[in-house]
């Protein structure tokens, strides 16, 4: 057999097909070929060109078949001390389990007589294990843990494996947190996981809040959701925890796995006492989402409506806020009274306050250019049949309340004029509001804003501005309504 | 290494023509490109660059795409799930350090193996004298971390098998501050507030410290230090092991040192700032459009240039004379300013009528130039104070009466919560019903009891959507929004009903809920209601808010600057997180006169107002540092959106 030079890639390779081609027909050895010959070496070690298994290929090679002097070796650990490191590490182990069989088995093929110092070499064997360990054993050794979490935070290499002791880990982990680095404490928190029983690697998650935010950080990041979620419950986080579900059921798209799952949810998790405002909104939430369902199923079939003609839906309600839904329902269903979809049935399902029913009414009328009128609100609130308006019964409660002083609708003035003005609503509907502003300066500034000539010269007349008055009629078109209307002001009124 | 006073070429920025104080910002710019180009020689040879959406505005603000083409970049594009259809053998990602950046790669990678593999066999198939543009296999994958890789990072890339082997190989890139401006430096991490504040991940702030320690490499260190808050903390712990780490390898090469003061503060020392409006010229735009690394995107109807009817951006920054003399002015008052500015214009113009020919020929040459760039910046700043007036709600008043009313004490609780109703229910923006309901359980005594709550938040989910529950959990974490508990005190959610920011605070939770009056007393945030506080001609900080509100970043730095640190040493035990100082002793006359100011989590353009007067009335020159301008609409969105 030739001596072959062990650095030599394209060599060694020649030579790794010419050693197969010996070993195969020899059906003498299966057995040793089986035990020797492990599935992952022979894949990796004798057929893949990387360059650290080639080097330990060749070491081996040589170890048994020639005689190698031992500078020779020691010359190539010392060049490269670093990258070789780790890969000497894995020889010395390899060494270990292969060193018996294949020298037997080279013994055997019948090479004897060409290794004649064979006690010399297995001499040498060990010396060479002796070496290969130690400088395993070296990477082995715990650096301070100051040093350690040093490396770490400027991203240089380091290994954790070394710190076995529970107070070794706490150290670490102390280190970690004072030096801030979250990357830092989430490396140092994630091989505590990997490495402690869990009882004791939440306490010592307890025993440090950012330990714990920094590593619930690290869970969520990776969308490692279920771990972080019995983590927040063993930390007597329930209501996290209850969030964190509810942030996956809401990621469902499925309309009924995602009601199910949140019925699940308000079940389950938020059974708890402390929880129950959370319980109301999401039972609320699942309500409404499976009455959007029906209203879009409804909407999205049926022509009848000429509504969705004069104007079309801009998008599917589903999965919209409450009052986006109830708008779009006093667009779209005010007569359906008495249905699911009927807005006074949100004001009761969902205990809507007043001025949110009246807001989102209000505002969806107005879309489709139904105005009402100030005296109008109240019936709003108290027909109970869903938007019969003018009904008696209403109009009577309404009068009756304004006579016993009841507060007027507790909508803002000014912002419910701007709301219908936006709307484009008919000057004679905004005069109606306008003459309800207080005080009548502000009425007539507003008046003025609007535009609203009738109550703008209104205005005048109730602050008794004569001047005023007489400059404005010069704006206004002759034999116009509010043009009369002043002069009649102007020849009746009692002025200052 | 001494560096001497460095001139920007005129034409390489067109900014700062002056050298103030020696501390020349603009160099920080310089520096970062060439990081950059250094970054992109990582993978020599032709490349496509897929870059992170949130990194692209800050790239461009530090190199123009003609530096990227003359390294070999081939196509750029922008970070998506979607594969990007580059034809490069080697590609370059510049994203940030999360894990999800890594998924979308390992995503790109198998896409495109798969695609190789369907196009073999096809052209095994077909017939062979066809000749079709078939893709190349990548060879290399640059991942190029911005600012640091992190552990999570190298986590996923192993998980998804593609750490070693030589294919994919992570680098990291710290590119520095960029200047915005003189005196406005940003790193822009438009997600570090909510990193930081909501998540308690602080991994960015490794990333800021080595940013500063960039800028103290180029303007030597600062002489008096003071670091106060969680995040600021970590920065400085970082900031400091970097300089150990040098100080050991150069012992004699030290930067004279022209800075005299850094202070290091976070965003959650001062949360009502970013919820009241902003009234300054520049807060305005920023409330009503947007201002981003920067720049403004206007809507159409703003375009100065008529002839391209589409949104435009406008770089704002003192580069632009008229901008830079009504940026911080109060918004009632800039219409008047630019008026009068244009008049001064005409007149000069009219004036040119009278000159004899050699004088219109200089005329002509020098002024009539920048003379016609005025004019044009007039117009443009006047068109954008009518649509922001137009723009403006019909109850903007009774906003900002409640808004200034809160903070005072001047407008009772249930009036604000009257309000506050009352935009819900007429379903204004999520940013403004949710700025307004934390203002109002910042300045109650004892924050909202729990009953308000629960009716008060139920009314905002009404409005604004279920999912955000999510949102208003999150707002209670960051410390923006305060929950007494004290009816539930011994239930377990009354830990987290505090949220982690009185968790980090150094005061029992009793206290908690008093402090940021307490603050308001020690720093003497509000004004006395007799003391006149002209807006137009400033004079006292608290101008940016009608007179209502010092923000009490500007009056910390303010009155340790004048009053040392001892002043504030009260205040500083009501801002969560610990304290670092040094450098105090000795005689401040003789400190430079250049003050950095980083705020990490975000600073208001209303706060760089105030910090500008400031600077007018010390006699100093402040530079803000910061993770990026911010508003509270985009601190509302960016807790909302991650929700």
């Amino acid at each position: 057999m030739s001596t072959v030079s062990w650095r030599g890639a394209s060599e060694s390779g020649d030579y790794l097909v010419d050693w197969s081609k010996r070993v195969k027909p020899t059906k003498t050895v299966p057995a040793v070929q089986g035990t020797v010959v492990s599935p992952d070496i022979s894949s990796t070690s004798y057929v893949s060109p990387d360059v650290s298994c080639n080097l330990s290929d060749s070491i081996l090679d040589n170890i048994t078949t020639d005689n190698l002097s031992s500078s020779s070796i020691s010359e190539g650990t010392v060049a490269q001390p670093r990258g070789v490191g780790r890969s000497l590490g894995s020889l010395g182990e390899k060494l270990q389990d292969w060193k018996p069989p294949s020298v037997k088995k080279w013994s055997h093929a019948g090479v004897v007589e060409r290794c004649s110092g064979c006690s010399a070499l297995e001499q040498q064997v060990a010396q060479l294990s002796n070496q290969l360990q130690a400088s395993f054993s070296r990477s082995h050794v715990a650096v301070p843990v100051a040093a350690a979490v040093h490396a770490m935070c400027t991203g240089q290499p380091y290994a954790l494996h070394c710190y076995r002791s529970l107070s070794d880990k706490r150290e670490l982990l102390a280190a970690a947190l004072r030096a801030s680095h979250t990357s830092t404490i989430i490396a140092v928190l994630v091989f505590c996981r990997n490495t402690l029983s869990r009882q004791l690697f939440l306490q010592e998650l307890q025993s440090s809040a950012v330990a714990a935010q920094s590593y619930l950080g690290y869970l969520k990041q990776r969308r490692q959701y279920r771990e972080a979620m019995e983590l927040l419950q063993d930390l007597g986080r329930h209501e996290e925890a209850a969030l964190l579900r509810y942030r996956q059921c809401l990621a469902i798209t499925d309309h009924a796995k995602k009601t199910a799952a949140l019925r699940t949810l308000t079940s389950s998790s938020l059974s708890s006492p402390a929880l129950t405002h959370y319980k109301t909104l999401i039972n609320d939430q699942i309500d409404l989402l499976e009455r959007q369902k029906s209203i879009d199923e409804e909407d999205s079939k049926s022509s009848s409506n000429a509504l969705f003609k004069e104007y079309p839906r801009a998008s599917s309600v589903y999965d919209k806020p409450l009052l986006t839904t109830l708008y779009y329902c006093a667009m779209y269903h005010w007569t359906n009274s008495g249905s699911h979809c009927a807005p006074a049935a949100f004001r009761s399902a969902y205990r809507l306050t007043e001025r949110q029913f009246l807001w989102a009414v209000v505002r969806g009328r107005a879309r489709v250019k139904h105005y009402f009128l100030p005296e109008q609100l109240p019936t709003l609130l108290t027909t109970r049949t869903g938007g019969m308006l003018g009904s008696l019964s209403g109009a009577l409660s309404a009068v009756s309340s304004s006579l016993a002083g009841a507060p007027r609708p507790s909508l803002p003035l000014d912002r419910l004029l701007d709301a219908l003005h936006a709307a484009s609503a008919p000057h004679a509907v905004l005069a109606a509001y306008l003459s309800l502003v207080e005080p009548r300066e502000l009425r007539l500034r507003l008046a003025q804003h609007y535009d609203v000539r009738s109550a703008v010269v209104e205005a005048l007349v109730a602050l008794k501005d004569k001047a005023g008055l007489q400059r404005y009629m010069e704006q206004l078109p002759p034999g116009s309504a509010e043009y009369v209307k002043a002069d009649a002001a102007l020849k009746t009124g009692r002025w200052k | 290494m001494q560096h001497p006073p460095y001139r920007v070429m005129s034409g390489m920025s067109g900014h700062c023509d002056k050298i103030v104080s020696g501390v020349d910002v603009w160099m920080l710019r310089e520096l970062g490109c060439r990081s950059l180009v250094c970054c992109l020689e990582e993978l020599p040879g032709k490349k496509d660059l897929i870059i992170d959406a949130s990194l692209m505005k800050f790239l461009d603000r530090l190199s123009q795409a003609a530096t990227l083409r003359e390294h070999d970049v081939e196509k750029i594009f922008r970070l998506e799930q979607v594969p990007p259809s580059g034809q490069c053998a080697q590609r370059m990602y510049m994203v940030r350090s999360i894990p999800d950046s890594v998924k979308f790669i390992a995503e790109h990678l198998n896409h495109h193996q798969q695609e190789l593999k369907q196009e073999q066999l096809q052209y095994q198939q077909k017939s062979q004298n066809q000749q079709q543009s078939h893709r190349v296999p990548i060879s290399r994958i640059l991942v190029v971390c911005v600012p640091s890789i992190t552990y999570s990072v190298e986590c996923q890339l192993e998980e998804e098998g593609l750490a070693g082997g030589g294919l994919v190989s992570l680098h990291s890139f710290c590119p520095g501050f960029v200047p915005l401006d003189d005196d406005l430096l940003t790193l822009e991490m438009p997600n570090f507030f909510r990193d930081a504040f909501v998540e308690g991940d602080f991994s960015s702030c490794a990333g800021i410290g080595q940013s500063l320690h960039l800028l103290c490499s180029l303007f030597g260190a600062p002489q008096r230090l003071l670091s106060h808050g969680r995040a600021a903390h970590a920065v400085i712990t970082s900031f400091q092991r970097l300089r150990s780490d040098i100080d050991e390898s150069h012992h004699s090469t030290k930067t004279k040192s022209q800075i005299g003061h850094l202070f290091i503060l976070d965003r959650d020392a001062d949360l009502v700032t970013p919820l009241l409006t902003q009234l300054t010229y520049e807060g305005s735009i920023d409330e009503h459009y947007g201002i981003h690394a920067g720049v403004v995107e206007l809507p159409e109807n703003l375009n100065p240039d008529a002839n391209k009817p589409s949104a435009s951006k406008i770089m704002l920054n003192s580069k632009d004379s008229i901008f830079a003399s009504v940026r911080h002015k109060h918004f009632a008052g800039v219409a008047g300013v630019l008026v009068r500015r244009a008049k001064e214009i005409q007149t000069r113009k009219e004036e040119s009528k009278k000159m004899t020919p050699a004088q219109m020929k200089e005329f002509v040459a020098f002024d009539l130039k920048q003379l016609q760039a005025q004019q044009n910046s007039i117009s443009l700043h006047l068109s954008i104070c009518e649509a922001i007036t137009k723009a403006t709600r019909r109850d903007f008043d009774v906003q900002l009466t409640t808004e200034h009313g809160l903070v005072t004490g001047a407008t009772a609780a249930s009036e604000a919560k009257t309000y506050f109703e009352d935009c819900c229910a007429r379903q204004l923006p999520l940013s403004s019903c949710l700025r307004l309901l934390c203002l109002l359980s910042l300045t109650q005594s004892n924050g909202l009891s729990l009953k308000e709550y629960e009716s008060l938040t139920s009314q905002l989910v009404a409005a604004c959507g279920h999912k955000h529950i999510l949102t208003l959990f999150d707002l209670r974490q960051v410390g923006l929004l305060n929950v007494s508990d004290s009816a539930s005190m011994d239930q377990p959610q009354s830990s987290a009903m505090r949220g982690l920011r009185q968790a980090a605070s150094n005061l029992m939770s009793k206290g908690q809920f008093a402090a940021w009056r307490s603050l308001t007393k020690f720093l003497k945030l509000i004004p006395d209601a007799e003391e006149l506080i002209d807006l137009h001609n400033p004079s006292h900080l608290s101008y940016v808010f009608n007179g209502a509100y010092t923000p009490a970043i500007v009056q910390l730095v303010s009155q340790c600057l004048t009053d040392g640190l001892q002043s504030i040493s009260d205040a500083l035990k009501l801002i969560p997180g610990s304290t670092t100082s040094f450098g105090w002793s000795g005689d401040a006359t003789l400190l430079p006169p250049v003050v950095v100011v980083l705020v990490c989590g975000g600073v208001t353009f209303a706060e760089l107002a105030a910090f500008r007067l400031l600077g007018l009335r010390t006699g100093k020159r402040i530079i803000v540092a910061t993770t990026g301008t911010t508003s509270g609409n985009k601190l509302m969105n960016s807790i909302a959106n991650g929700s």
